[in-house]
């Protein structure tokens, strides 16, 4: 073993490399260091192109309501894998702003132009920020802590009205245009005029002229959505064109925000669990994985071993349900109507029906629990699991495989197009099949294992094309590196024992601190940041997404393309609306 | 470039197309569908086929009661109010009232329920 005390962690190097900038964390449950904000850009330089650490993950903010400061909380990794680091900036409340990083990270794009939205954080330097979930007349900003939603009851749920003293009724009914719908006196909204589509055709004029050195006057400015079956739910791509190709391309998202986040902090920490379904309903098991272990990180528990072998179980049948869904769905963009989707489909029911007998609910699985499952599998359940797993699906897969890949269009429509190098991708915080399919051989699962994946035997697929076909025949890897997994979970699971940490309880108590969890989703890396306060409910909880990061890179893809092909670069970065829009 | 890749695939097409009419030829071929043994055709003919619902299946929450000889409902609800607690959506109503505490018997009883669908 090698003697740790010899070499300084990346948090003391960086203490005495910037003395008096960075300084370290003194809250107890938290980590990480603190970085004054006119040193952010050197540290984050510093641990870009020093320290290894290409990876931004994410960023996020938290607001500490009584105290006047905001925290904006960055996450770092390397893509050689390993522990990631964390620092947060402060800011005050008043007039909040930081210097932007989305200079050295371009992935960072959507994450500050999200946190401006949400906090109203502004990130001097960034080139175009403004609003990117909400609309561009919404009043305040969400997230705050002093913000309060229309029809607002209060802070905490169960609210008081439906316990103890409960009576049914319909709160907008009684109070239609309550205390806390607001908009301000003089407001008019037969006068109001958005200047955003101008502020975004223009930022897509001087992104192109500025490439092009001079004015061009036969370029075209055409939206593709938010109605358009390409787009897989509602979504927009404003992209501007010279005869067919695309020169510049900028994706508008938000059509069906929810605000998750705020939604999260007023539930407890168990009323969470079924609203992670609703992210990313393709792969519901994969979000309750993420959000369990970022309980149970704050809660510092562990499940039990057969728990471990039924949540891997459940995530990697849902890697196989999304990715085939997904391939489907690809084929149905490049115009075969259909055929391959209902193909796909077909093995996709078969899984859902497993989880509709083990959890209850075909899409909406809500069956983690923190510190294990919700429900024991049964023999029948287990009986199908096996005859899918060992005969069934690695017969369809090989189908799949034998009907899609060597068809002649497919490749014609497919190879070189999107291509993402592995350079970008990684600057472009593209995760999952998309980073993969780039060269570049990161999966969570093995770089830095979580739950019970180190005693798995499995390969981290990749390509080096970083096109289209390539992320392609990534997923179709990755659903032969699932089966494999899930041929040795059939084989070490144990077969009875208890499937939850102590005794089942209704109300949470969580310790104050914070923990972000990550696992290697479908679409790329899904992370939970939760903020304990100790109270029933998170004080802060952000879901890191990985189709709305991985739509960052989009507009690199989809450039010096044809239009045509910005829908297959689309159907192959495999976005779900309930995750992007959140 | 040759068009053999087509060809392939169509051959997998064709093999479903046929693979329906000869699972059907057997009579076990209606049941088989949509199960993990399905071939060929995999849909079921909803109206007049139907899968079976596993028991686990979540619906919607319901009261479960009794009824005694005089026809009487004895809800079987203690009024615990678990489930307006933990309702993600604080869609559901609880009211109670106190009863007289007879043996062995819980003293809370459902006074009224009300779930909303859409709040």
């Amino acid at each position: 073993m090698t003697d740790l005390s010899r070499t300084p962690t990346i948090y003391e190097d960086l203490i005495t490399r910037f003395p008096e900038k960075v300084t370290p964390e003194t809250r107890s449950g938290y980590s990480g260091v603190i970085v004054d904000p006119s040193a952010l850009l050197d540290v984050v330089s510093f641990l870009r192109d020093q320290a290894g650490f290409d990876y931004l993950s994410s960023i996020t903010a938290v607001d500490d309501f009584p105290e006047n400061q905001f925290e904006v909380i960055f996450h770092l990794f390397k893509t050689t894998g390993g522990r990631g680091i964390e620092f947060k900036v402060f800011t005050g409340r008043e007039s909040p702003s930081i210097p932007s990083v989305v200079a050295l990270y371009p992935g960072a794009d959507f994450q500050e132009r999200e946190v401006f939205d949400m906090f109203g954080i502004t990130f001097d330097g960034h080139y175009d920020l403004r609003r990117l979930l909400l609309w561009e007349g919404f009043a305040g900003h969400p997230l705050r802590k002093d913000w309060k939603e229309p029809l607002y009851e209060e802070d905490i749920k169960p609210f008081k009205s439906r316990w103890p003293e409960g009576q049914g009724y319909r709160k907008e009914l009684t109070n239609p245009y309550g205390d806390n719908v607001n908009y301000p006196r003089e407001f008019d909204p037969e006068g109001f005029e958005s200047d955003n589509d101008e502020r975004l055709y223009q930022s897509l004029v001087s992104e192109v002229h500025e490439a092009a050195g001079k004015m061009q006057t036969d370029h075209l400015i055409v939206n593709l959505g938010p109605q358009h079956p390409s787009t897989h739910g509602v979504f927009r791509m404003v992209a501007m064109l010279e005869g067919e190709t695309v020169l510049a391309l900028k994706p508008v998202l938000g059509y069906m925000h929810r605000n998750h986040e705020k939604i999260g902090e007023r539930n407890t920490y168990l009323q969470n669990m079924p609203y992670t379904d609703r992210l990313d309903y393709l792969a519901s098991m994969s979000n309750n994985f993420s959000y369990a272990l970022a309980i149970e990180k704050l809660m510092g528990i562990q499940p039990p071993e057969r728990a471990e072998y039924l949540r891997v179980m459940m995530a990697e049948l849902t890697r196989i349900a999304s990715h085939t869904m997904s391939i489907g769905f690809l084929l149905n963009d490049l115009g075969a109507f259909f055929t391959p989707a209902l193909y796909a489909l077909e093995e996709r029911e078969l899984i859902l029906d497993v989880f509709e007998s083990v959890a209850g609910s075909r899409m909406m699985c809500n069956y983690f629990r923190f510190g294990g499952v919700v429900r024991d599998i049964t023999e029948n359940d287990f009986a199908m699991i096996k005859e899918l797993v060992l005969n069934r699906l690695p017969r369809k897969i090989d189908e799949l495989d034998r009907y899609l890949t060597d068809n002649e269009i497919v490749r014609t429509r497919c190879e070189n197009v999107g291509v993402l190098t592995a350079e970008e991708a990684i600057a472009y915080s593209a995760a999952g099949p998309i980073l993969r399919a780039s060269g570049v051989p990161y999966d969570i699962r093995r770089a830095d294992p979580y739950s019970i994946y180190d005693r798995f035997d499995f390969d981290v697929c990749y390509r080096m094309h970083g096109d289209v076909f390539d992320r392609y025949l990534v997923r179709l890897d990755e659903i032969r590196q699932s089966l494999k997994i899930l041929k040795q979970v059939i084989q070490q699971i144990p077969s009875e024992g208890p499937i939850v940490t102590g005794k089942v309880q209704y109300t949470t108590k969580v310790p104050p601190g914070e923990a972000y969890s990550r696992v290697e989703g479908q679409r790329g890396e899904l992370g939970f940041y939760v903020v304990s306060d100790g109270k029933p409910n998170p004080k802060r909880y952000h879901v890191r997404a990985p189709s709305m990061i991985n739509l960052t890179s989009l507009a690199k893809m989809c450039v010096g393309g044809k239009v045509a092909d910005a829908v297959t670069i689309l159907g192959a970065v495999d976005i779900v609306l309930g995750e992007v829009d959140r | 470039m040759n068009g053999f890749g087509i060809i392939k695939g169509m051959l997998v097409t064709l093999k479903h197309f046929f693979a329906t009419y000869w699972a059907d030829r057997t009579r076990k071929a209606r049941e088989r569908r949509g199960t993990v043994e399905a071939d060929g055709l995999f849909t079921v003919q909803y109206p007049e086929e139907s899968v079976a619902i596993p028991e686990e299946l979540r619906v919607i929450p319901f009261l479960i009661y009794t009824l005694n000889d005089e026809g009487e409902r004895k809800y079987r609800c203690t009024a615990c109010g678990i489930c307006s607690k933990v309702c993600p959506t604080q869609c559901i109503w609880i009211t109670r009232k106190k009863t007289r505490k007879p043996e062995n018997q819980c003293r809370r009883r459902l006074n009224s329920t009300s779930i909303s669908t859409n709040a």
